[in-house]
């Protein structure tokens, strides 16, 4: 990212000793008749965007306004150029009007509050004004090339408000160019507030601050993006006043030193039950057991809290449940799989093969390569031979484990994913957590990346294809013949294959593979250059000349594997960083722009840092995190962290997944021998469940949010609250017969001397077991025992209902109504 | 409007506060409030829109081609309507005589030839923008845009049920909106879920409404999101939803009279359905009835109108079905003085083939289809545009699909042309693209 070379260059010291920049564009054009002819690039496109001319409501509109279309945001030189100097508007004449600089309608129009749709943008005196006419008056010349911005310079890098008064701050930009000249460029960038509740900045690039927190003002020009932290602290609590922390880990320190900052105190450590029900649903998805909560508060061990987290990491539900949120990740849906006859195995066969990974806690890139360099066949297997070892995946009896395989080519194969600009965006959300669509089309607003570096990052992708590779083709044609499925339709053909597959015979299948550029250069050209076809380029980094790669996708896995990448480490941080706690340090967590800095820039580089020294360890990084105590604090804010949402003093409730909703009800209803059969084999549970929209809870995944794998956004899957699902707890039949039928009410009524084979008791024993059974409903559904008050009620309850099982119907379905229990606090 | 707002956040922002629910007590709590106070105290827009799934024959519903040769003219003879000049298929008698309020669509072009509802249902390609979740359908953007009606009362309703040919029962995707924004499907546990179950009817749901308030201590400042404060709402809804059994009624059609039951009536038997959607006549009486009770959208399939072979005796049989529910719906809406409110259009995914194949049926055509509209406060009594002579394409005045579901946008108070949603990348897209609504109603 832009900002930390702009951050390394500065400590440097190779920036430092270069000139004063050049004064700005306002004052040397403040008067008219200037001999100095502006840049294009620099000078006259910034313009148009701080204008406003080329937004999207604008001439930035793809059909343009009055006849004349800009690049929207900017960024395409040559074709503005030509906009501005060539193309006829509507009024038929062209904007620059070199004869007669003076009566050019890029002056005359803007002017004109009546004649211009878009109102007045400039006055006929003003600097603007004069920069036009003479970039006009000087031949109205393009950009050759373009240059490179090197860096955008904020003064001052960061505003702290110490007073809290509603101090204002001058933003000075400078941009930094290749060739080391810099400029003063205040006056042609533009600038946004990421939150205008806590400062305000004007087009001038002015900052007040209006309000209390922590937020960035970002400046704009050419396509550089620069955020400036502004802190104001929310209290009185800073400097001396500050109280003293201990930071237990490295986590905490970091955390602090932004909290002191911001006079945000944070709170307390939640109790233990607190801690094992929030870090047994984020860690395994899957509420405590009874007597798991018993035990763990009667345990007294200092490190109780360490050995639970190394306990659940290594349990089988962590694997499941974290192949279920790796195949959201991943785009693993069943409707989209290539082979129609084979849809759900080949979903079943990607969560197998994710399973498989995350349960030997294989490194992350690893997993990742196995998704991102799938290929049907490695180098040197035959198209025979790889028939062979598909079909034996797709066989009834005793199929060959697909997770052994080393990658999985149905990420490639799938019908969601066939063009390289659908590669681009999914590759791009899923590893390096980017939202580049925008540049698919024009320059992205909030970010560095321009159409040119979409289209050339996709030429990576261009020759990875699904279908029959050169030496397949006689195989597959004397396959179908044999088969005698040469001539059927489709269906009929797809109906003999599955049959087949079933007995465990060869079927023939199309397969992922990558066809090589080939070298465009004719022998007789004197032009060694490639062509920008035969070229690729990363994004923010290196081109590759791809007629020297077989697989260009493997330039782009070392790419990301770098220790110096941005992305890779830092998404997948972020990423889980959001899973505990709700919100990501960059918020959202999948928009890793740069006009979106993270909240604690010191705290994701620590971690990313750190995630790549540990070889991308991913349970490191999950234990690195839960063990924390900004992971572990109550919920309860005090006077300075109520409001605190993005520095992580305090822990925010946050409503179960839907696979973790479904599968708390289950648990809290059944009988003790179901609820062991449950644990013994988390894949028959919902948060290992590899179908999205399929199953017996079809119902209650999609109300309680669970993603469809449809869309390349984080935000897929939801956790807010509805009122469908207000009316699923209450009422849902499904939910009702488990509180009756799935066997602990029953269970429970006879422990209370109800039901067929219960044993008569003293009054004196019915009282101690009906608190021993009321004590096990709270610790079924909110995992912690009653209050004295709570348990009075509940007694009250049971003595009042008609029957004991009833009674405890009641309860049960009482408490899977409290907000307590859909929520994890 | 501002190029540089922070779309993606305030977008996001939006998006969670709105999700999951099928619309329906997808909002925040100040929204929940909203829709409570502003229902029952003004009439609202909505839209009932007949998807005549597999793609009806346009040269033999509502512009027939007599001077064409035999081959392609057909069985079916024109027929007067109410308005002089305008002339349909004489297996539809009923719309004939109230022709005056209705328009006929006789050119609709730009059918991307999918068997599918995604056209009809949003104006755009399935394939469009698919990696981010595709086009929202005009149901689901209404949902978005629009809220609710009545709180206990879903916005955007789906009555097709699952037909073996998927794609033709599909109510109308929320698309890059998300699940939250998806139809309403009473069938199956979603409408099961609305009655009280017999574990809790009467006043056994009292005593455990007082049970719940007495335990659920969960601190609603736990959140100033406002999270806990919406699942109390939702909650206090979710007990009005099972006591006040609006919807339940609104799909119960023993409540409706014998005489308009009759006027509607069954469709039955449903033939030619193999795997497309009954002749349902009872679900736009259901429609109707749902309108009333606050929803804004219904779709639904009506028949399988995919005639390779026996074209005309399917038309005979779907056509006087359609003919007898379309005019007693339109009729109905007017009689309750809703047609200026309701929309209602009848419409397929592409037309038929001119020329009749060996089967006596009509293949795909999608250079030029058909569309019967009324109500909406349109302008009634018309027939835009024409085919040629033998019925192959846009003679004059093409109408495009999306202009038409500008128009649907247009009545349901929406402006197609003002109001980009913003999709997952942050990007403001467009409910039509280029389109106006048609000028001529």
């Amino acid at each position: 990212m832009k900002h930390f070379v702009a951050a390394t260059l500065v400590l440097g010291g190779t920036v430092a000793c270069a000139a004063d920049p050049q004064t700005p564009a306002s004052q040397r054009y403040s008067q008219a008749e200037q001999s100095e002819t502006p840049d294009f690039q620099k000078h006259v496109m910034p313009l148009l965007g701080k204008l406003g001319c080329n937004g999207r409501a604008c001439h930035g509109s793809f059909q343009g306004r009055g006849g004349f279309r800009l690049s929207l945001f900017g960024y395409d030189p040559p074709a503005d150029h030509a906009a501005l100097t060539k193309t006829a508007t509507a009024s038929g004449k062209t904007l620059v009007n070199l004869e007669k600089p003076d009566e050019s309608p890029f002056l005359t129009v803007p002017v004109d509050a009546d004649g211009h749709e878009g109102g007045k943008r400039f006055e006929p005196t003003s600097w603007e004004r004069h920069l036009i006419a003479a970039w006009i008056k000087g031949g109205a010349p393009t950009t050759p090339k373009l240059r490179q911005l090197k860096q955008l310079e904020l003064q001052p890098a960061e505003i702290v408000s110490t007073s809290g008064s509603k101090a204002t701050t001058q933003l000075r930009v400078i941009a930094h160019w290749e060739d080391g000249s810099t400029e003063d460029v205040t006056c042609l960038s533009r600038f946004q507030t990421n939150n205008e509740s806590i400062v305000e900045v004007d087009r001038n690039g002015s900052v007040k601050i209006v309000g209390k927190g922590d937020t960035h003002v970002v400046a704009f020009y050419d396509n550089g993006v620069t955020p400036v932290p502004v802190v104001v602290p929310v209290s009185d609590k800073v400097g001396d006043k500050y109280p003293q922390l201990v930071n237990r880990t490295p986590i905490d320190s970091l955390i602090a030193e932004k909290l002191q900052k911001l006079g945000i105190v944070p709170s307390e450590v939640a109790s233990d039950a607190e801690f094992l029900r929030r870090v047994s649903l984020d860690v395994i998805g899957t509420l405590p057991k009874p007597d798991e909560v018993e035990a763990f508060l009667a345990d007294n061990a200092a490190d109780k809290r360490a050995k639970k987290i190394d306990e659940l990491l290594d349990r089988p539900e962590y694997a499941a449940w974290w192949a279920t949120k790796f195949s959201d990740l991943t785009g693993n849906n069943p409707r989209q799989m290539s082979e129609q006859n084979f849809r759900a195995e080949q979903s079943r066969q990607w969560y197998d093969w994710l399973h498989r990974r995350l349960k030997e806690n294989a490194p992350y890139d690893e997993l990742v390569a196995g998704l991102l360099t799938s290929v049907g066949r490695e180098e040197g297997t035959s198209y025979d031979d790889y028939l062979t070892e598909m079909s034996a995946y797709y066989r009834k009896n005793e199929p060959t484990d697909f997770s052994a395989r080393k990658s999985v080519p149905h990420y490639w194969s799938r019908t969601s994913f066939r063009t390289a600009e659908d590669r681009v965006v999914g590759i791009s959300y899923a590893f390096m957590g980017l939202r580049i669509q925008c540049a698919q089309c024009h320059k992205h607003p909030f970010d560095q990346w321009t159409k040119t570096d979409f289209e050339q990052f996709s030429n990576f992708f261009k020759g990875v294809q699904y279908g029959l590779n050169r030496d397949a083709r006689d195989v597959h044609e004397q396959m179908l013949k044999d088969l005698d499925l040469k001539g059927k339709n489709g269906n009929d053909q797809r109906k003999v294959i599955a049959d087949l597959a079933k007995k465990g015979e060869k079927i023939p299948l199309r397969e992922v593979f990558v066809t090589q550029v080939a070298q465009t250069k004719r022998p007789n050209s004197k032009d060694a250059q490639p062509s920008p076809q035969t070229t690729a380029k990363l994004l923010g980094a290196e081109s590759i000349d791809l007629t020297q790669t077989k697989d260009p996708r493997l330039a782009v896995m070392d790419w990301l594997r770098r220790p110096e990448n941005p992305y890779f480490a830092r998404a997948m941080v972020n990423r889980l960083w959001a899973h505990y706690f709700g919100t990501g340090i960059i918020e959202p967590a999948d928009d890793l722009n740069l006009a979106n800095p993270p909240s604690n820039r010191e705290l994701l580089d620590h971690l990313a840092r750190e995630f790549i020294a540990h070889k991308f360890d991913l349970k490191w990084l999950h234990r690195e995190i839960v063990n924390s105590d900004a992971y572990q604090r109550s919920w309860k804010p005090n006077d300075t962290n109520q409001l605190d949402h993005r520095h992580f003093s305090r822990a925010w409730p946050r409503r179960l997944a839907a696979e973790v909703t479904y599968d708390a009800v289950v648990q809290a209803t059944s009988s003790p021998t179901r609820l062991a059969k449950l644990v013994a084999d988390p894949t028959s549970r919902a948060i290992g469940h590899a179908s999205v929209t399929n199953g017996a809870n079809a119902y209650a995944m999609r109300v309680f949010g669970k993603p469809e794998r449809l869309q390349t956004c984080d935000c897929e899957r939801s956790n807010e609250p509805t009122l469908l699902q207000s009316v699923y707890l209450l009422n849902d039949q499904d939910l009702l017969t488990a509180i009756e039928s799935g066997g602990w009410t029953l269970e429970a009524a006879k422990r209370l001397g109800e039901g067929k084979g219960a044993k008569p008791m003293s009054d004196e024993a019915l009282g101690a077991e009906t608190e021993s059974v009321i004590r096990e409903a709270y610790e079924r559904t909110v995992s912690r025992p009653p209050s004295a008050h709570e348990l009075a009620d509940c007694k009250e309850h049971l003595a009042s209902a008609a029957s004991k099982a009833e009674g405890l119907r009641d309860l049960l379905w009482a408490l899977l109504n409290t907000k307590e229990f859909v929520v994890n606090h | 409007m501002s190029s540089l707002l922070p779309v993606s956040m305030s977008r996001r922002h939006a998006l969670r506060i709105g999700a999951l629910g099928f619309g329906f007590g997808t909002l925040g709590l100040p929204n929940i409030l909203r829709a409570e106070s502003a229902s029952g105290t003004k009439r609202h827009k909505a839209l009932i829109n007949v998807f005549l799934g597999g793609g009806p024959p346009h040269q033999d519903l509502w512009e027939l081609r007599p001077d064409a040769p035999a081959e392609i003219r057909g069985e079916f003879n024109p027929i007067d309507t109410k308005v002089p000049g305008i002339r349909i298929c004489e297996v539809f008698p009923q719309l004939a005589r109230i022709m005056d309020k209705c328009v006929a669509v006789r050119a609709v072009v730009g059918s991307v030839g999918a068997h599918d509802a995604y056209q009809c249902n949003s104006g755009f390609s399935s394939r469009d923008l698919a990696i981010v979740g595709g086009r929202p359908s005009v149901g689901s953007v209404t949902a978005k845009v629009l809220g609710p009606v009545d709180r206990a009362v879903p916005p955007f309703v789906g009555l097709a049920t699952p037909t073996s040919h998927l794609p033709w029962s599909d109510a109308g995707a929320p698309g890059f909106l998300g699940g939250a924004m998806a139809a309403f499907k009473p069938e199956g546990d979603g409408m099961a879920d609305m009655s009280p179950c017999v574990e809790v009817q009467g006043t056994r749901l009292t005593d455990r409404r007082a049970l719940l308030t007495t335990l659920d201590s969960f601190k609603r400042e736990a959140d100033l999101k406002g999270k806990m404060s919406a699942m109390d709402a939702f909650a206090s809804s979710a007990f009005d939803v099972l006591t006040s059994s609006k919807l339940v009624d609104a799909l119960d059609l023993s409540k409706e009279s014998p005489e308009t039951r009759s006027r509607y009536g069954t469709g039955k038997p449903f033939n030619y359905q193999y795997d497309g959607g009954p002749t349902s006549n009872e679900q736009l009486l259901i429609a109707r009835r749902l309108i009333e009770a606050g929803v804004r959208c219904v779709s639904l399939t009506y028949g399988r109108w995919d005639s390779h072979g026996q074209n005309f005796q399917l038309v005979r049989d779907h056509g006087s079905k359609l003919d007898q529910c379309l005019s007693a719906l339109i009729e109905d809406l007017d009689q309750r003085g809703m047609l200026d409110d309701v929309t209602v259009i009848a419409w397929g995914e592409f037309g038929r083939t001119p020329r009749i194949n060996p089967q006596a049926g009509r293949d795909h055509w999608p250079q030029v289809s058909c569309a019967f509209m009324a109500g909406g406060g349109m302008r009634g009594g018309q027939a835009i545009g024409s085919t040629n002579r033998l019925g192959e394409h846009a003679e004059t005045r093409p109408t495009h699909f999306q202009e038409i579901i500008a128009t649907l946008y247009r009545n349901l108070g929406i402006d197609p042309n003002s109001k980009p949603i913003v999709d997952p990348a942050g990007r403001p897209q467009p409910l039509v693209e280029n389109y106006q609504p048609m000028i001529e109603v």
